[in-house]
């Protein structure tokens, strides 16, 4: 039998607390929000999700908040955390930390925000794979270099993180934004799908790539690196090609990126 | 633009202001849009003082001794470093947004502020020479 040193397992000390404030709204009661401060026992390894879950779970507090895979694979749970839009699931809480909602999306009540702004955008940029021919093999024969630019993008959970950080999302709500682009990216690079000049010309209107300004926070704050600021710009190096080939052939018919 | 119009830009574009948690692509482009606007600004100063060649010469070039002298000098040299910031930047930026170097975004943007310290040090030097040494 092993036996282990003394003091080789940190014991968990219950006499200290974490203090954290949270942003709470519920607009049904309330005309504005306001912050509360919760302690929470502080623990080993304690993640902003633990502390939500304390609450509601122990201490009863009639917190709303976003939870599922708890895996940073669903990307329902992205709060902001001392200013910066992070996954609760993965995220360390730290003493003090001020919590708050998501920025650039209407509260319905405390940390749960209206995702609908970003449901409508990606629903219009046909977000399914329109495959080139049926494939009547199985499994369908792909190299990994032919899929790795699309393997990116298509990393994309959709956790709104940066569409909180995008600073002309907050300015401009039309801007489609860095999510839908990127998942309307990952289709583009897929060798299977047909639609790409659709596509491409959906990313291309007034309120698509062209509106971004490459600044860059949206791939900072992407927890899973699926590189949203990679795929627009991607994007917009397609649009550019597109119209440059049309305007060569002459297409009468072709109205032009930023012009529909 | 309507009162309420006016009000819902000033909101937006107030939540440009927002730097907690930012990064240096983040503080680029709030420059880009601050030196833009000061050059702006600058651009009809530069047409209003043209308007004096209409005026007389000698009201012109009045003028010209009055920003030619060292008590203009500060602001030709904050003038330079606005221009140059933003000519440059906008070179990243359009390099960038062709999907070039996104990997490598904030090397190019310290090349680019390298680059652009460098003649700005070198334009100030000139004109600092030209407004403390010519007669």
């Amino acid at each position: 039998m092993v036996q282990l040193a003394p003091n080789s397992i940190q014991k968990d000390n219950d006499n200290d607390k974490l203090t954290v404030r949270i942003f709470r709204f519920n607009p049904q009661t309330e005309a504005t929000p306001h912050y509360v401060n919760y302690q929470v026992p502080r623990k080993k390894l304690v993640r902003i999700m633990d502390i939500f879950e304390y609450l509601v779970e122990v201490q009863g507090v009639d917190l709303a908040f976003r939870s599922s895979c708890g895996m940073m694979s669903c990307g329902s749970c992205g709060i902001l955390a001392n200013g910066v839009p992070k996954l609760a699931c993965v995220e360390a809480a730290e003493d003090r930390m001020v919590v708050e909602p998501l920025p650039n999306f209407p509260v319905i009540r405390d940390l749960v925000v209206d995702r609908r702004l970003y449901d409508e955008k990606i629903s219009t940029l046909l977000p399914f794979l329109i495959r080139k021919d049926s494939h009547t093999e199985f499994p369908e024969f792909i190299r990994h270099s032919q899929m790795t630019s699309r393997n990116v993008f298509a990393q994309c959970i959709s956790c709104l993180l940066c569409m909180s950080a995008c600073p002309i999302v907050a300015s401009d709500p039309h801007f489609i934004g860095p999510a839908a682009l990127t998942r309307l990216a990952g289709f583009v690079e897929d060798i299977r799908d047909r639609d790409t000049d659709t596509r491409i010309l959906k990313a291309s209107g007034t309120d698509g790539v062209y509106r971004c300004h490459f600044i860059g926070e949206c791939s900072e704050v992407c927890p899973v690196d699926a590189k949203p600021s990679l795929a627009i710009q991607i994007l917009r190096r397609k649009s550019t090609h597109s119209f440059l080939r049309q305007l060569v052939r002459g297409a009468k018919n072709y109205s032009g990126p930023g012009m529909h | 633009m309507s009162i309420s119009e006016f009000r819902s830009l000033l909101e937006n574009v107030s939540q440009w202001l927002k730097f907690r948690g930012k990064h240096a692509g983040y503080w680029a482009f709030l420059f880009q849009r601050a030196s833009g606007v000061v050059l702006v600004g600058y651009l009809y100063l530069h047409l209003y003082e043209l308007r004096l060649l209409l005026v007389g010469r000698a009201a012109y070039e009045g003028f010209l001794r009055l920003v030619l002298s060292p008590v203009f000098l500060p602001f030709d040299i904050v003038l330079f470093a606005v221009g140059i910031y933003h000519g440059a930047n906008g070179l990243r930026t359009a390099i960038s947004e062709f999907g070039y170097g996104i990997s490598h975004s904030k090397a190019l943007l310290a090349l680019m502020l390298l680059v652009g310290a460098i003649a700005w040090a070198f334009a100030s030097y000139a004109v600092a020479k030209f407004a403390l040494v010519a007669p």
